[in-house]
Order: C-alpha cells, then structure tokens, then sequence
C-alpha cells in the first residue's frame, strides 16, 4: 500500500485469490507494479489520497484498476461510482475482474463506467493467460488519459 | 277479478216475463184491433147501402103518395086521401106524413104514435112550404124529411118523415157482432199465443239463465230444447261461447295452477293494497291470509332497501310498466329473505293501471351462496395474494442464493485449482509422479464442478427468467447451432438435415438454448459414429406438430428413458461422453414452459429420437 508509482490497483477481498493474481502477474512480470486494496474503502482511500493512505502530493495514478464486484462495506460498483463521479479519476480505466457472469452484473459495471469486463476463468492456467492479456493490453498497448 | 254479484237467481227472470206478456198481448190485441177495424168497415158501408135504399123506397112512397094524393085534394075526398096515407103508413119506418095545401094548411096527416100504430092527426095547422117547386130530401139525425110538390106545388105538398132507426140497427147490430167477435178472438189469441210462445218462451229464459251462469265457467252444455230454429242457433252459439269460455278459463286456471306451483303471488290494488295472495306468499312471508289482505307491501319492508329504491319501484309500475328486480324482504318473524320480483301492471280502457300482479320467486338460498361466493372470492384473492408474495420472496431468496453459488461456490475451486497448479509448478522438483497425477485429478475434479455450477445455474435461470413471445423460425434456430457447433470443432463431419419454415410462437432466447441441449448432445453422442446423421424436423399426429431431433449415435437404454430428464442423470459414463447430466432436465423445463412435452426413444447403439412439442 505503498508504492508511489504503482500501475496496477488491484482490489480484492479474497486473500487466496489475491496471492493467485499476485502470482499471475509475477509469472508475467509485473508483480512489481501492483499495489492491493481490500475493500473499497481501502481503494478509495487510496485513490483520494484520504486516510492512512500515503499523502505525497506527487502521486501517480495507476494505468489500471482490476475491480472485484463481491466486496465488504462499500462494493465495487460503488467504487466505480464514486470514482467516475471525481474529477481526478473519472477517466482512469477500471477493468471489473470477477467470478459473476450474471447479465445483471455485466449490465451495472458498464452502465457505472467500466471500461473492461473479465471474469475469472476457473482454470488457473487459462487465468494466467487472462492476467498476461490483461498486462499487455491495459499497460503497453493501450494509451491512457494524461494524468 | 271480482265476480259480478249473481243478483237474480229465479228460474224465469221478470225480463223474459214482460217479454212474454207482451207479446202474447200485443198478438192479441193486433187480432181483435183488426176485427174491429173491419166491422167499423162494415158497419158504415152497410149504413150507406140501407139509408140509399130506405131512401128510394120512401122517394117511391112520396111519390105514388103525391100522385094519388092530387086526385083527392082535387075532388076534395079527406077520407080516400086519409085511406091512402094510412095505407102508405104500413110501411114501418113511416113515422109522419102530411098532405098540405098551396096555402100550407095541413089537408091531411097521419102520425105514428108510441105504440107503433099509424093514426090520423086532425089539427088545423099552417107550414111554411119550400120556395123551390121540387122534391126536396132533408136528413136529420134519424129521421129523414122529403118534401114533394103535387102538380108542381099548385095542389100543394106531401111530407114524409121517415125514420132512419132500421139502417142505425142494422149498423148496431154489425158493432155489435164485430165487438163481440173481437173479443172472442182476443180470448182465443191470448190463450193460442199463450200457449204457442211458452216453448220458445221457456227456451229463451233458459238460455238467459243460462248465459248469466256462464261466467262460472263450468264448461256446461245447454240441453237441447226442440224450439224454434232461431232459438236452437242461440242456444248453439250459446254453447260455443260456454266451450270457448271453458277452455280459455281452463288454459288461465292451469296457468294460474302452475304460477301458483312456483312462484308467490300477490295482487294490490290501484292503491298499493293486498287483494289476493297465494299460499305460497303465506307459507313465505309467515303471515295468514287474513293478516295480509288489505296491507301494502311495506307490511314486508326487511329496511334494506331505501326509499328512493321502492320510489323507482312505483315510479316504473304506475306508469304501466313492468318492474323487475331482487330485493330482501322479512317474514312475521322478523327474519328475512329474498325475492326476484316482477310486478305487471293490469291495464283498464282508459289506459291506467287498476291493480299490480307481483310474482316473486324464493331465492334467499341463490343470494346466501353469492354472498358466500363472494367471501370465497375475497378470501381467495387474499390467499392468492399472499402466495403470489410468497413466490416472489421465494423467487428473489432464489436469485440471491444461485447468485451466491455462482460467486461463492467458484472462488473455493479456483483457489483449490490455483494453488494445486502453484504447487505443480512451483513444487515440482519435490514431488513424486504420484503425487503429481492427484493434483491434477485436484485440478480436473475442481473443473468439473465448475462445470456443474455453470450448468445449473443455467437451468435456474431457465426456471427464473420471465418469457417473452414471439415468432420464431425453429429452422432456423437450429441451422445457426449447428453452424456453431462445426466452427467449434471443424475437423468433425457431421450430416444435417433440417427442416425449414417451422415457425412458433415462443421465447426465441430459451428456444435456442434448447437447440443448444438437443443438438449438441446429438453432436456429442455420433462422435463415434462412421457416418454421423443429425435431422431436426416436423410431424403431424392427432392435429398438432411433434417436432423431433434424430441422430444415430450411441443411443440410450430405453429401459432408463423415464430417468434422462431429471437433473445430473446420466446414461453413459463421464469417460465415453462428456456432460453434466443437466442438458435434458433444461430441455423439459423450456419446453415445460412452453406449455409442451418431450419424451425420447432410442435403440441402444443406432441413435436417439428426443421428440417435443410446444403447446398451441
């Protein structure tokens, strides 16, 4: 939670899910660039700068959030929410990774601004590819908005 | 109806009486009236006839007198002249005769006195003679008076008087024989008319009785009375009229009889009073005949009904139309019942209603079940109300629970395949073959439960999500699954044949996940078939359309049919053919929802026919 100039915000209650995705991006290079928030107050915090959340005025905003739906006390479309309803983050891509494929969920995340919508694949392997696609695409191709 | 009061029960009513005796009167007064009309026809004819002869006769007398009196008063012989007038006076009727000089001094006369004898008058008397020198004939009331002259007058005048009184008796007599005939023929019509008219007579008192008792409406037949033929055609019409009468008042009684069987009926007056009520209305209403006759209807007023109901009431029958309605009436007792009423209105000539026939019938049971109904209804729709929350309780905890499996239930399995596959690859050095194989039967086990709650939650949502209808080309649907199912795995040759043009009407979402069942599990079991065959198409059978899916794959057992739609059932192992069991249980349910059936048959080893339908 305190790496200045993370690129990636992963948010993610589950630990065991989050030592596979950390695993993931490790096996991908990019285990460095990550920094974890458990719940969305957490996130938020993080985001906002607010709390026990580092306070350097020099932040960086990550490339990337990966958002969980499932989260304690505030979830993660209200997250998304909060964020594109602030200026600093409302253009920040948030890409919702998730065990749902419900069309209710998949509906919100994008009616709420998600930029990417991804669910969890069960097979390890096949979610290994999914994190590398993630890292190639949303930290090399793709060009996001000044900070 | 009141009857008219029966006010003249004698046999022979006074009217035929005056009848009677007026005509027999009139009959015999019309007889002796003629008789009398003809004798005074008679009489005065006979007069006329008798005075012209007495008058000639006494012409011829003065004149023989006056011719033979000359020579006597010529030779001056009184007692030859006075021979002569005696002699003229044999005639009865003489009463006078005088013989008178030129002078009118009586010469000489003869008188008849008081006993009828002629005698000579000696008087010296003068006479004024007529001034005409001719026979001159006057006529007193019986006695007539001739005057002739004797050689003109210059011998002088013979004067006879003659009485008429024969002519006059002869006239009496013919009266009085005409009055006496008269009379006799009075006596005898009345007694012939008496008796000639009493048949008739009797005949049309009868029929008088008779047709006053007509209103009886016995049904009556008049004897027959050998009368006069005009007599026995009003006793005939009279008969008729009794027939016709009889069987009107029977039809009106029978109907009356049956009104009287069925329903309650009463009659008010023009002012809303009871006249007539049938047993039925007592046995009802709990009151006796007594009680109810001269009362209004509000003697039954339950207070239900407001005024303004029992003014439209009035309203509508006092302008001559019919009322009909329901309402609550209450016995003597004080308990209540209903009534479908009809009031009718009966009409007189002048167009105003004279009285109110109300037949009602019972029908507080009728009301007691509607009211009971109504209840039902209300406790039903409550009831249905409640469930309905229920179900949606129900339905939501449901959703809330399969959302959870697919999040809750997941995560477990991807940290059990996350981390056996870390340990395989992180671990590798350390362990045995052995142990490497049961971490991947970890793996694959922990797959295939994802598996299973991909699928079930599919079914679920087949259960759940709400149906929209339209019109779907099931042709079609299958054409695009099987194009599907080659692109996902082209190395396989599969021949298809499929029937176009099926259009129904049905969710196309759901329809489709069917095909997806249906023809992939076809596409699964010819996997090891030489020449696998897949044909979706239609039958006609007892006017509906049996849609079926045939392949010649492995098939099934049949004697497991009933077992292959229930949910994680499976007739071949996970090793031969790959599946969770759900694909058929989500079929029936679409189908099912459908408002169809399917069913399946197969001869293990050459192929499977699923067949369904899809309701209207």
């Amino acid at each position: 939670m305190s790496n200045a100039s993370a690129k990636i915000l992963l948010v993610e209650d589950n630990k065991d899910d989050e030592e596979l995705t950390l695993r993931a991006l490790r096996q991908n290079k990019i285990g460095d660039d990550v920094i974890v928030a458990r719940d969305g107050v957490e996130a938020l915090d993080f985001l906002f700068s607010r709390g026990d959340a580092d306070v350097s005025s020099d932040k960086q905003m990550p490339n990337v959030v990966l958002l969980d739906l499932n989260l304690p006390r505030v979830n993660g479309l209200e997250v998304l929410k909060a964020m594109r309803a602030d200026e600093r983050t409302s253009s920040l891509p948030v890409v919702v990774l998730t065990s749902s494929n419900e069309e209710k969920d998949i509906q919100r995340s994008y009616q709420s601004g998600a930029n990417s919508y991804i669910r969890k694949p069960l097979d390890y392997r096949k979610f290994v590819d999914v994190v590398e696609k993630i890292g190639d695409y949303w930290l090399d191709l793709n060009q996001g908005p000044a900070n | 109806m009141p009857l008219p009061p029966d006010r003249n029960t004698s046999k022979k009513p006074p009217l035929i009486r005056r009848l009677y005796f007026q005509l027999v009167l009139l009959g015999a007064l019309a007889v002796a009236t003629a008789i009398l009309l003809f004798t005074w026809k008679v009489g005065n004819d006979q007069l006329d006839y008798v005075l012209q002869a007495n008058k000639a006769q006494a012409q011829i007398l003065v004149k023989n007198t006056a011719s033979a009196a000359g020579n006597f008063i010529v030779i001056n012989d009184f007692g030859a002249l006075e021979e002569l007038l005696l002699q003229a006076a044999t005639y009865p009727d003489v009463i006078a005769l005088k013989v008178i000089d030129s002078k009118g001094s009586v010469f000489g006369s003869i008188r008849r006195n008081s006993q009828g004898v002629a005698e000579p008058v000696y008087s010296l008397e003068t006479i004024d003679l007529p001034s005409l020198n001719d026979e001159m004939v006057l006529v007193f009331e019986n006695i007539m008076e001739i005057w002739r002259p004797i050689e003109q007058g210059s011998l002088g005048w013979v004067q006879l008087r003659f009485s008429l009184d024969s002519a006059n008796r002869v006239q009496a007599d013919i009266w009085k024989n005409g009055v006496f005939t008269a009379i006799f023929a009075f006596i005898t019509s009345v007694l012939l008319l008496v008796f000639l008219l009493k048949k008739p007579m009797s005949a049309i008192g009868n029929a008088t009785t008779f047709a006053r008792g007509l209103y009886k409406n016995t049904g009556k037949v008049m004897p027959f009375e050998k009368s006069a033929f005009e007599i026995e055609q009003l006793e005939h019409a009279l008969n008729y009229a009794s027939n016709q009468i009889y069987t009107t008042n029977k039809n009106l009684t029978d109907i009356k009889l049956a009104l009287d069987a069925h329903a309650i009926v009463g009659i008010t007056n023009k002012k809303g009073k009871l006249t007539y009520v049938n047993d039925k209305f007592c046995e009802l209403s709990g009151y006796r005949r007594v009680e109810l006759l001269g009362q209004g209807y509000d003697i039954l007023n339950s207070g239900l009904h407001d005024n303004a109901f029992y003014q439209e009431l009035r309203d509508v029958i006092s302008r001559g139309k019919i009322w009909h309605g329901e309402m609550r009436d209450a016995r003597k007792d004080g308990s209540f019942y209903w009534v479908d009423t009809t009031i009718v209105p009966f009409i007189d000539k002048q167009g105003e209603p004279y009285q109110y026939v109300s037949i009602q019938t019972d029908i507080t049971d009728r009301k007691e079940a509607e009211k009971q109904l109504r209840e039902y209804q209300e406790q039903l729709e409550e009831k249905v109300e409640e469930r309905t929350n229920n179900l949606k309780v129900a339905n939501s905890e449901l959703e809330s629970f399969c959302y959870s499996v697919s999040h809750d239930l997941r995560a477990p399995l991807r940290s059990i395949d996350g981390f056996s596959q870390a340990l395989l690859e992180d671990y590798a050095d350390q362990l045995d073959e052995q142990a490497c194989s049961y971490l991947d039967r970890v793996c694959a086990s922990s797959h295939r439960m994802g598996e299973l709650i991909d699928d079930l939650l599919k079914l679920s949502k087949v259960v759940r999500s709400d149906m929209t209808k339209s019109q779907v080309n099931l042709g079609q649907l299958a054409s695009r699954v099987y194009q599907e199912l080659t692109e996902r795995e082209p190395e396989r040759k599969v021949n298809f044949s499929c029937q176009q043009d099926c259009v129904v009407l049905g969710d196309e979402r759901l329809l489709l996940a069917m095909f997806e069942n249906l023809l992939g599990n076809a596409w699964k079991f010819t996997s090891r078939s030489d020449e696998p065959r897949v044909e979706f198409g239609v039958m006609h059978e007892q006017s509906r359309d049996v849609f079926f899916i045939r392949d010649n794959g492995a098939g099934f057992d049949e004697k497991y049919k009933h077992k292959m739609f229930e949910p994680f059932q499976r007739l071949h192992s996970t090793e031969d053919y790959e599946g969770t069991g759900i694909g058929l249980a989500t079929v029936q349910r679409i189908v099912r929802r459908h408002g169809g059936e399917v069913w399946a048959e197969s001869v293990l080893g050459s192929g499977a026919t699923i067949f369904f339908t899809l309701g209207e």
